[in-house]
C-alpha cells in the first residue's frame, strides 16, 4: 500500500499529529530541536494565516509560529 | 565555590523565561544599565549585593542555544566568558525545551546555579516537578523561585556558593535529547487539565479571523492611551509649569536687552512676548521642545510599549503581520522593530540584530529610516498640524505608510539575499511585574533626556549662528530648485532641513514660522521624516549596515524623498 507523507502543512486547526522526522541539513534539525520540535512529540495545529503565512503549533502546552517552508520538512502522522 | 571570589554573575536562559523579573528582583534599584535595554539585544548590567560584597550582574539576551543563529544569540554566546557564575533561569512551565541550554551550559567550565523560575504557574497548570531529584542528575543547585513575588530569591542568593566548576561531560546533540527525556520522565508529572480562559484567549488572538481585528483594536487603543495620557500631561502639569516659568524668562529677557546674546539665551520675542515654539532661544523654545511638547509622550509611549512586551502580545502581532511583512522581504518580527522605531529610531535600528541575514538587516533599518517618525517628531507633528484639523495629521501619516510599504516592495524584489521565515515562541500571557514596567520607562525615557536634549540645545545655538552669518540664505538659495521647486515649500525651510540632521522634532516646529499652509506643512512634515535620519540613528546606521550598505541606503532616502516629496505636491498644491 503507498502511503503519502503528510507534513505539519497539511493539517488543518484543532488537527493532532505526531511528529515521525525532521527533512533538512543539521542546521535545520539542531534549530527545530532546540526549541522543543522533536520526533515522537504529539502537536496540534492552533491556526494557518493565510496566504502563505505562518502555522501556529502548540505542544506541551506551548505555542510556536513556523514558517511553511519549514513546516513542509517536518513529517508527521495523523494521531 | 569561594562566593567572594565572584566579581560577575550572569544570568541566562531561553527567551520570555522571565529573566528581566529576576533581574529586576535581584538588582533593586542601583541598575547602571550601560545600552538600550528591553529591545532583546543590548544587555542590562546592574549590581547586586551577596553576604557583603557587590557583584556585577548581567542581564544576557535570551538564547535557546550556544549555537547562535543571529546575532543576538552571538552577543550571549561571547557574554558566556565574562562570567564567574551563571544563574540559568528556566520556565517551570517549559522545563524540557529549557533544559537542553541547561546541559550546554554544563558543558562549559563555568559554575551554575539553576532557578526554577513560574514555579506558581507550573503547579497551576497541573505540572509538578521534583528539585531535589533534578539537583541529584544535574549536579548543580536547583532552586524553585517565582520572581514576580520574590518567592525563592533568598534560597538562591543563599545556595549559589554551593555550587562548583562543572565536570566535563561531553554530550552529543543526539545523546542530549535522550538524557532530557530521561530527566522528565524522573523529575516531572503533568496532569491534565483543561483549557484556562487565558489559554483560549491567547489562540483567538493568534488565529487570522479575531486576531487581525483583536491586533487592529490593540493597536489603536494603545495609541489612543498614548495621546490621552500625553495630552493630560501637557493640559494639567507642563502647561502649569510653563505659565509659572514665562515671567522668569522674562525677567531675563528683560536684563539681557537686545542684541546677539538675547537671540541666543532667550531668541526673538513676538509681539514684545515670548513664544515657546518660534522664538528660537535655548532658554523658551530650547527648554518648550523637548521638555514641554515631547516628553509626556514619550512617557506615555515606552510604558505602552513596555505593556505591551511584558504581556507577551508583541510576538502574536509579530505572527498575525507577517504574511505582510514577508513581501517587504522580512518576517513577522520587523513589526516589533517598527515599533520600537516610533519610540526613537535608534533602538529600532538596534533591534534589526534580531533578523538573520544581511538581506533583512538592510531592509528593515533603512525603511525604518525613510518613513517611521519618532514619538518626538510625532508629537511635534500633532502640535503644528493638530490645530487645523487631525485630517493634516492622517495625511502625513497616508503619506508615510504608502512609502514603507512601496520601498519594501521594491527592496524585496531588487535586494539579494534571503529572508528566512518566521520560527518564533509565543508565551503564554502573564501579568506584567509593576517594578519591571516602571524601570523599563524609566531607563528609556532616561536616554531620552540624556541623549535627546543636548542635540536640543546644540540645534537651538546653531541654528541662531547660521541665521547671524548668513548662511542659512545662502543654502536656501542654493537649494531652492529642490525645495521650491519640486516640494512647493518656501526657500527658508532650508533652515529646518538642516536642523533636521540634529534633532527632527526641532525641525518640525521651525516650520510654523514659514507661514506655510497646512498642505505645505503636510509636504514639508513628510519630507523631514524622509529625507535623512538624525545623527544619532545615522550613527547607529554606521555601525549596524556598514558605511558600503549604508550609502545605498542613504540615496535611497534621497530618491524617496524627491518622489514622495515631489508627488505629494502635485496632488496637494497642482503645479
Amino acid at each position: 500500500m503507498i502511503r503519502l507523507e503528510l507534513t505539519l502543512t497539511n493539517l488543518q486547526p484543532k488537527q493532532k499529529a505526531r511528529i515521525l522526522r525532521l527533512e533538512g541539513g543539521f542546521g535545520f534539525q539542531k534549530n527545530v530541536r532546540s526549541r522543543g520540535i522533536l520526533e515522537g512529540k504529539i502537536v496540534e495545529v492552533i491556526a494557518r494565516q493565510p496566504v502563505g503565512g505562518p502555522i501556529v503549533i502548540s505542544m506541551d502546552k506551548r505555542n510556536t509560529a513556523i514558517g511553511r517552508g519549514m513546516a513542509s520538512r517536518i513529517i508527521v502522522a495523523v494521531e | 565555590m569561594d562566593i567572594q571570589k565572584v566579581k560577575t554573575i550572569l544570568l541566562m536562559g531561553n527567551p520570555n523565561v522571565g529573566k528581566s523579573v529576576v533581574f529586576s528582583r535581584l538588582t533593586g534599584a542601583n541598575v547602571i544599565a550601560s545600552n538600550y535595554p528591553g529591545s532583546t539585544i543590548e544587555f542590562t548590567k546592574g549590581l547586586m549585593r551577596i553576604e557583603g560584597s557587590k557583584k556585577e550582574l548581567i542581564d544576557v539576551p535570551g538564547t535557546y542555544s550556544l549555537e547562535p543563529t543571529n546575532t543576538a544569540e552571538e552577543v550571549a554566546v561571547k557574554m558566556l566568558d565574562e562570567g564567574d557564575l551563571i544563574i540559568n533561569v528556566i520556565d517551570s512551565t517549559n522545563l524540557e525545551r529549557n533544559l537542553y541550554l541547561t546541559l550546554e551550559l554544563l558543558q562549559r567550565n563555568t559554575p551554575v546555579v539553576v532557578a526554577l523560575n513560574m514555579w506558581d504557574e507550573a503547579k497551576h497548570n497541573g505540572i509538578t516537578i521534583n528539585p531535589d531529584e533534578l539537583e541529584k542528575i544535574l549536579g548543580v543547585p536547583v532552586v524553585p523561585i517565582v520572581a514576580l513575588t520574590g518567592e525563592g530569591i533568598k534560597t538562591l542568593l543563599s545556595r549559589l556558593k554551593e555550587t562548583h566548576t562543572p565536570t566535563d561531560v561531553s554530550q552529543s546533540d543526539a545523546e542530549k535529547w535522550i538524557h532530557i527525556g530521561e530527566i522528565i520522565k524522573k523529575v516531572q508529572t503533568i496532569e491534565h487539565r483543561h483549557h484556562t480562559i487565558w489559554e483560549k484567549i491567547s489562540d483567538a488572538t493568534v488565529k487570522p479571523t479575531t486576531g487581525l481585528p483583536i491586533g487592529l483594536a490593540v493597536i489603536l487603543l494603545t495609541f489612543s492611551f498614548i495621546r490621552f495620557i500625553g495630552e493630560g500631561l501637557i493640559g494639567y502639569v507642563l502647561e502649569p509649569l510653563f505659565d509659572m516659568y514665562t515671567p522668569v524668562v522674562m525677567e531675563i529677557s528683560r536684563a539681557i536687552g537686545p542684541g546677539i546674546l538675547h537671540d541666543i539665551i532667550i531668541g526673538r520675542l513676538i509681539d514684545g512676548n515670548i513664544d515657546y515654539v518660534e522664538s528660537m532661544g535655548l532658554l523658551t523654545t530650547g527648554f518648550f521642545v523637548p521638555f514641554g511638547m515631547v516628553l509626556p509622550y514619550i512617557l506615555a509611549f515606552y510604558f505602552g510599549l513596555s505593556i505591551l512586551e511584558d504581556t507577551g502580545y508583541l510576538p502574536r502581532l509579530s505572527v498575525l503581520a507577517d504574511t505582510i511583512f514577508h513581501k517587504f522581504g522580512l518576517h513577522g518580527c520587523g513589526i516589533v522593530s517598527v515599533f520600537l522605531s516610533l519610540g526613537c529610531n535608534v533602538p529600532g535600528a538596534l533591534s534589526t540584530r534580531i533578523l538573520e541575514t544581511r538581506k533583512q538587516r538592510f531592509i528593515s533599518a533603512t525603511l525604518l529610516a525613510i518613513s517611521i517618525p519618532c514619538m518626538a517628531q510625532i508629537a511635534m507633528i500633532f502640535g503644528i498640524l493638530g490645530s487645523y484639523g487631525m485630517e493634516y495629521v492622517l495625511m502625513v501619516f497616508i503619506a508615510l505608510i504608502a512609502t514603507y510599504v512601496l520601498s519594501g516592495l521594491l527592496l524585496n524584489r531588487y535586494i539579494a539575499g534571503e529572508s528566512p521565515e518566521l520560527f518564533l515562541d509565543i508565551p503564554p500571557y502573564r501579568r506584567p511585574y509593576g517594578k519591571a514596567l516602571l524601570k523599563k520607562t524609566w531607563m528609556r525615557v532616561r536616554i531620552f533626556l540624556t541623549e535627546a536634549i543636548p542635540f536640543v540645545f546644540l540645534g537651538v545655538l546653531f541654528i541662531n549662528i547660521l541665521y547671524a552669518v548668513g548662511i542659512i540664505d545662502t543654502l536656501g538659495t542654493f537649494f531652492s530648485p529642490v525645495i521650491s521647486g519640486i516640494w512647493g515649500l518656501p526657500k527658508e525651510a532650508a533652515a529646518a532641513l538642516l536642523i533636521g540632521f540634529l534633532r527632527k522634532d526641532m525641525a518640525i516646529g521651525m516650520l510654523l514660522p514659514l507661514g506655510m499652509n497646512p498642505f505645505q506643512l503636510v509636504i514639508a512634515a513628510t519630507v523631514l521624516t524622509i529625507y535623512f535620519p538624525c545623527v544619532a540613528t545615522f550613527a547607529v546606521l554606521v555601525r549596524e549596515l556598514g558605511i558600503q550598505d549604508l550609502f545605498k541606503s542613504v540615496l535611497l532616502m534621497i530618491a524617496a524623498a524627491l518622489i514622495v516629496g515631489g508627488v505629494m505636491r502635485l496632488i496637494l498644491l497642482g503645479f
